[in-house]
């Protein structure tokens, strides 16, 4: 079976350039596979059939999008929601007719008006508060001839659209553990809590500091390290002095890191936090990463986080109580060792037997024959 | 020491929610965020400031555009920063404080039990 394969890489810095540069050799085992460039006119790929894989960045995602409206395909769907991805492509290119068009399509007259207010300036954008009401992924899901998500949470949220076509639900693969050098660096330091990743908005960075802000009063050796690209919004420095924190010393903020130093730093945290509102119904990477190396991840309670089990990651509710729990939670962590070493192994584990890089290409394989067989 | 298993890694979780929703919401000292949306959007804009990150276009003419102007951003906000900052840093303050008055009342003890027929104080 000759698939084409169209999705963002490397060196383009994005989670699912990463997903692809993981998945594309292991995919080339049971399938001959031709990689779609964004110059390639997709017409000229002799393919049997086209894989798409679609996220919200506008910079990476949007050629792939209209070479889905030229010719239907498989689509994998990392988010259920592609408000942020249209709204690049319209409001982007100065485009606001096409913006409030595609809104209309999708919610109806009265989204229409509170994408009108957001243009206007009276209401946060839709894309940031209500990405679920409003996803924008109708116009997708029907151009496709089937549909490829990672989690249970992101198939029931296209089921909800309507789509009866057929969807496939393939776990994000996890990549083979690399050793990492012992350092001495952070060894006097306990507990050492990261968040690992693009520091998102999502990433509910401000609930983690006044949550480790807590720790501190009980484990003041507690070190958090944030590291990831995209923190420039969250003005950091401003947040770490309203809680008494000080930077480098209770607080390391690194920015992007190299593959080598993200591994090196999950190998040294005690706990991994990676928390999440609103969700996409995403999963991540970072985590995937954190469970593979036996971390205990500490995660929010939503979309495909909480298909976690128990045993494996502790959650965190996102409501009103959030930063107390998340603040208690760390605390039994970092006192209780034999708690922490019972998630990790149970992590480990589960990352095995679930995220096998193998498997998750086989699973591909089968769908698209499937897509193709119709 | 055996690990623990799944099922009672489960029933530490679930002890420890139940004591924390179990105590009243700690009130002051803590900056306890609302799910209300303009509290969400409030916690995400109070710190206030002119270093925003640099945004482009789509496709690669908005890029190279981008990169184009990003040194002579780079340097105009420099040299602007010394008149737009302080007002700023006033800002933030003013900001944060806001936020800290709105939680602690949020979280003031009794809120809520005044109008019950079997409040706190009805029996006094």
């Amino acid at each position: 079976l000759r698939v084409g394969y169209y999705s963002p890489l490397p060196p383009q810095r994005s989670g699912i350039a990463d997903y692809s540069a993981l998945l594309l050799p292991a995919l080339r085992r049971p399938l001959d596979v031709a990689v779609a460039q964004r110059r390639r006119f997709s017409g000229r790929l002799r393919v049997d059939v086209c894989l798409y894989h679609l996220g919200n960045d506008p910079h990476g995602h949007d050629w792939i999008l209209a070479a889905l409206r030229r010719r239907p395909g498989v689509v994998v769907l990392h988010e259920v929601g592609l408000h942020e991805l249209v709204a690049g492509m319209t409001l982007g290119r100065g485009d606001r007719a096409a913006y409030l068009d595609a809104v209309e399509r999708d919610g109806g007259r009265e989204a229409r008006l509170l994408a009108q207010g957001t243009l206007e300036g009276l209401l946060p954008p839709l894309w940031e508060t209500r990405p679920l009401d409003f996803p924008l992924i109708d116009d997708v899901i029907e151009a496709s001839i089937g549909v490829i998500v990672h989690s249970r949470f992101a198939e029931q949220r296209i089921r909800e659209r309507g789509y009866a076509g057929r969807v496939w639900r393939i776990p994000f693969p996890a990549q083979a553990v690399p050793v990492t050098k012992d350092a001495p660096l952070l060894r006097d330091r306990f507990p050492v809590v990261s968040s690992l990743g693009a520091l998102t908005r999502a990433k509910r960075i401000p609930q983690l500091l006044d949550a480790f802000a807590l720790l501190r009063r009980r484990f003041p050796g507690a070190l958090l390290v944030l590291a990831g690209s995209g923190g420039d919004g969250l003005q950091l420095g401003s947040r770490l002095a309203r809680l008494n924190l000080k930077p480098a010393r209770d607080v390391m903020c690194l920015g992007h890191v190299s593959e080598s130093q993200f591994w090196w730093l999950l190998a040294r945290s005690d706990i991994c936090v990676s928390l999440r509102w609103p969700t996409l119904g995403e999963t991540s990477a970072s985590v995937i990463r954190a469970l593979a190396v036996g971390r205990p991840v500490v995660v929010s309670d939503v979309g495909w986080y909480a298909e976690l089990p128990y045993g494996v990651a502790a959650r965190v509710p996102v409501n009103d109580r959030e930063v107390e729990l998340l603040a208690a939670m760390l605390d039994l962590l970092a006192e209780n060792r034999r708690l922490r070493e019972s998630i990790g192994a149970a992590a480990a584990r589960y990352v095995q037997a679930e995220h096998d890089l193998d498997r998750v290409a086989d699973a591909y394989a089968e769908a698209l024959q499937e897509a193709v067989e119709g | 020491v055996p690990p623990l298993r799944d099922e009672e890694i489960a029933a530490i979780f679930a002890r420890l929610k139940d004591e924390v929703y179990g105590r009243p919401p700690s009130a002051g000292d803590t900056d306890l965020p609302s799910l209300s949306v303009a509290r969400e959007e409030a916690e995400r804009l109070w710190p206030v400031s002119a270093d925003r990150p640099f945004l482009w276009a789509p496709g690669p003419w908005g890029r190279m555009r981008s990169l184009a102007l990003w040194p002579v951003k780079t340097v105009l906000r420099r040299l602007m920063r010394w008149y737009v900052e302080p007002p700023l840093a006033d800002q933030r303050r003013f900001n944060a404080a806001v936020l800290r008055l709105f939680d602690e009342l949020s979280a003031r003890p009794g809120r809520g039990e005044e109008s019950g027929p079997t409040g706190a104080d009805s029996g006094a």
